[in-house]
């Protein structure tokens, strides 16, 4: 009898660990680096709410504190996971990843971090980003352009880094004195006879003092050398001095260019400190045309520092390049569920049509564009680009470029010598 | 702890890592870093040398107004009104974007200053006042906090002097510059060589007011290193810079120590 009741306990505590086991692997407690890929996405959002709690570090201007904060109550109120945004610096951020690696901290206090491509590729290649295709595993990435979501400024990411909007360049002129198409350079090509033909009157932003500067100076060059010497190419920095060296239009080199610009430009030598300082000079009137964000003009307009009647914008041919700036998620985050459900609600068409209308910026998810109303497209700001115009034609057909990180830091250590120091 | 950052960066400039070295791994020392600095056709030495230049034009400016303001403080037996003490509690940042906002090509002081000389001729287009390869923005804003600083510094030591001195010079026949120069001056020369000191080594290790109001070219030194961590990620070359900032820093704390503190506080007791 003894011994039936005991064969009864062990074949009872043989089936119920049979039933706890695949229970278990259905539920894991933690997400990890292998269970994420076969997990459904209703298991991971379980994992969230079970989580809690989601921890985003960003950067940008108080436009853009305000709208990310905005979307982490929304997304506090839509799922019932606590979303807290901490405004910072991507520098700080990334070194700080980048030390809990080197001290093996194995669980840290951020989720999702806002980068661009340097601090990215810094994290990255330092193991400090958590190793995981986000772009396989977050749905509402598919509708983001397939090479955003695998490179960064031409730097592979792997899907380790999924887009959440574009900024982007494009030329500011003054609607109220100059008329598009006729009085303005529709293309690079036309650049330096307009500066000459209107000296003084044009400037653009120190490169390594601001964005709208060294995305322009990008831009130039590729069309200066063509696109094709730079896009996916590896870079040497060898090779970069003898190409950038070498004559490209006019029979110049890009410095000779560049300083042949200058000669021209306002107050010749002088280049302005940042992009709000260069802004300023647009908004005082002293010159008329300038490589500019879409979304500080549009933020310059909205504070009431800049007439809206003096601002058009566009983008000169062939193209302007743009980064699509995004999220990535540090190896020791602590809620790497809810990290993954809130990507995904950044990503969704709720926040993407709000990010035009929020803060100046074009949506990842290229979709997303149809959503945002007319009136908000119809703003001075957005550039004309013809013959697409509209983003999802553009982003469809049009020549779609990108800025190659590293040429780009080469153009901005170089441009000191070449053209600042001359 | 106090040396640990120091080491750190002089370890940094041969392209060691602290961290590395304490973890056991083969460092590989380097001096390309320095080959780099003291390259004539790189930017770095022409950078030192912008930042020492300004540093001493800034120096100068608020050391002689700010000694002959005190002095005249003192002649008059006014004191110092807390409004002057402004620039003192004003943080770099907010000045020195003050400073951009008055003059920036459509800044008040900008076009006082360009109205005044082209209406005098001396110019036909306006010149620029900030971000300017002279470092004339920069000088703005230095001058307006250290001018400040050397008053107070200055203050102080000329009400010490007994007011018997200079009434004796005066009825000797002494005008005024007589007494500033044979009565103020050598009685405060040590306070005169410290105040500069000190405001030289301030001038020289601010970031925010030539990050504000310099030009693209040249560049402090400190505006370099700062591009390079934050922008250009080159840490070797902001490390051989803050090595090279460290020395003449030190140098000039050193002739400050040796030759001005000891006759400071002899002079005092």
């Amino acid at each position: 009898m003894e011994v039936k009741r005991l064969l009864v306990v062990i074949l009872a505590t043989i089936l119920l660990s049979g039933i706890y086991v695949p229970l278990s692997l259905a539920q894991p407690i933690t997400l990890t680096k292998k269970n994420v890929y076969s997990l459904s996405w209703d298991e991971i959002l379980k994992l969230a709410k079970r989580e809690g709690e989601v921890i985003w570090y960003g950067f940008g201007s108080t436009y853009e504190r305000d709208f990310f904060t905005k979307l982490c109550e929304m997304f506090t109120k839509k799922y019932g996971i606590k979303a807290t945004y901490v405004h910072g610096h991507w520098f700080d951020t990334v070194q700080r990843l980048i030390s809990e690696k080197e001290a093996g901290k194995k669980v840290g206090g951020i989720d999702v971090v806002l980068a661009w491509s340097k601090p990215f590729e810094m994290a990255y290649e330092k193991g400090a980003v958590w190793d995981v295709n986000l772009a396989e595993i977050i749905p509402n990435a598919k509708g983001i352009p397939f090479v955003a979501k695998y490179f960064h400024d031409m730097y592979p990411t792997n899907g380790r880094h999924l887009p959440i909007l574009a900024w982007w360049v494009g030329f500011l002129y003054r609607k109220d004195i100059l008329k598009y198409p006729d009085d303005v350079p529709t293309s690079f090509d036309q650049l330096l006879d307009w500066v000459k033909k209107h000296p003084g009157k044009f400037t653009y932003c120190d490169p390594n003092k601001g964005g709208s500067g060294h995305t322009f100076l990008m831009g130039l060059a590729e069309w200066f050398y063509g696109y094709d010497k730079f896009a996916f190419t590896k870079f040497d920095e060898k090779y970069a001095g003898k190409l950038f060296s070498s004559p490209g239009k006019y029979g110049m080199n890009f410095w000779q260019y560049l300083n042949e610009l200058e000669k021209y430009m306002y107050q010749p030598g002088n280049y302005p400190q940042g992009n709000k300082a260069t802004i300023e000079l647009f908004e005082a009137g002293e010159v008329w045309l300038e490589p500019m964000w879409v979304s500080i003009t549009m933020q310059e307009v909205a504070t009431g520092r800049l007439d809206p009647s003096w601002v058009g914008m566009y983008i000169p041919k062939p193209t302007m390049p743009g980064p699509f700036d995004g999220v990535f998620i540090p190896f020791n985050a602590p809620h790497k569920a809810a990290a993954l459900v809130f990507i995904n609600f950044l990503l969704s068409p709720e926040v993407q049509k709000l990010i035009p209308q929020e803060i100046g910026a074009y949506p990842a998810v290229t979709e997303a564009w149809k959503l945002v109303p007319e009136k908000v497209k119809k703003q001075p700001w957005w550039p004309i680009n013809p013959p697409y115009n509209d983003l999802v034609k553009w982003r469809n057909f049009g020549p779609l470029w990108y800025r190659h990180a590293d040429y780009m830091f080469f153009i901005m250590k170089k441009w000191i010598d070449e053209v600042a120091r001359k | 702890m106090v040396f640990l950052p120091i080491v750190n960066v002089v370890l940094g400039s041969f392209g060691l890592s602290i961290f590395e070295i304490l973890k056991g791994s083969s460092p590989k020392i380097t001096l390309r870093g320095y080959l780099r600095f003291l390259n004539p056709s790189e930017p770095y030495l022409q950078s030192l040398f912008f930042t020492i230049y300004i540093s001493l034009i800034a120096t100068a400016i608020s050391i002689v107004a700010g000694y002959f303001f005190a002095v005249y403080l003192v002649m008059k037996g006014w004191r110092i009104s807390m409004i002057f003490t402004i620039p003192l509690f004003t943080p770099y940042v907010v000045g020195a974007f003050m400073w951009w906002t008055l003059l920036y090509p459509r800044g008040y002081i900008s076009l006082i200053i360009n109205g005044i000389l082209k209406y005098l001729g001396l110019i036909r287009y306006p010149i620029p006042l900030v971000n300017d390869p002279y470092g004339i923005g920069i000088l703005f804003g230095e001058v307006w906090i250290r001018f400040v600083t050397a008053v107070m510094m200055f203050y102080s030591p000329l009400q010490l002097i007994s007011r018997d001195l200079t009434d004796a010079a005066r009825v000797l026949g002494a005008s005024t510059w007589q007494v500033i120069r044979r009565v103020y001056i050598p009685l405060t020369k040590y306070s005169l060589i410290a105040t500069s000191a000190i405001i030289l080594l301030a001038t020289m290790a601010g970031v925010s007011i030539p990050l504000i109001l310099g030009g693209s070219w040249p560049q402090f030194l400190n505006v370099m290193i700062y591009l390079d961590v934050t922008e250009t990620f080159n840490y070797l070359s902001a490390y051989v810079s803050g090595v090279f900032y460290l020395i003449t820093c030190a140098i000039l704390g050193y002739i400050f120590f040796r030759f001005a503190m000891k006759r400071v506080v002899m002079q005092t007791r």
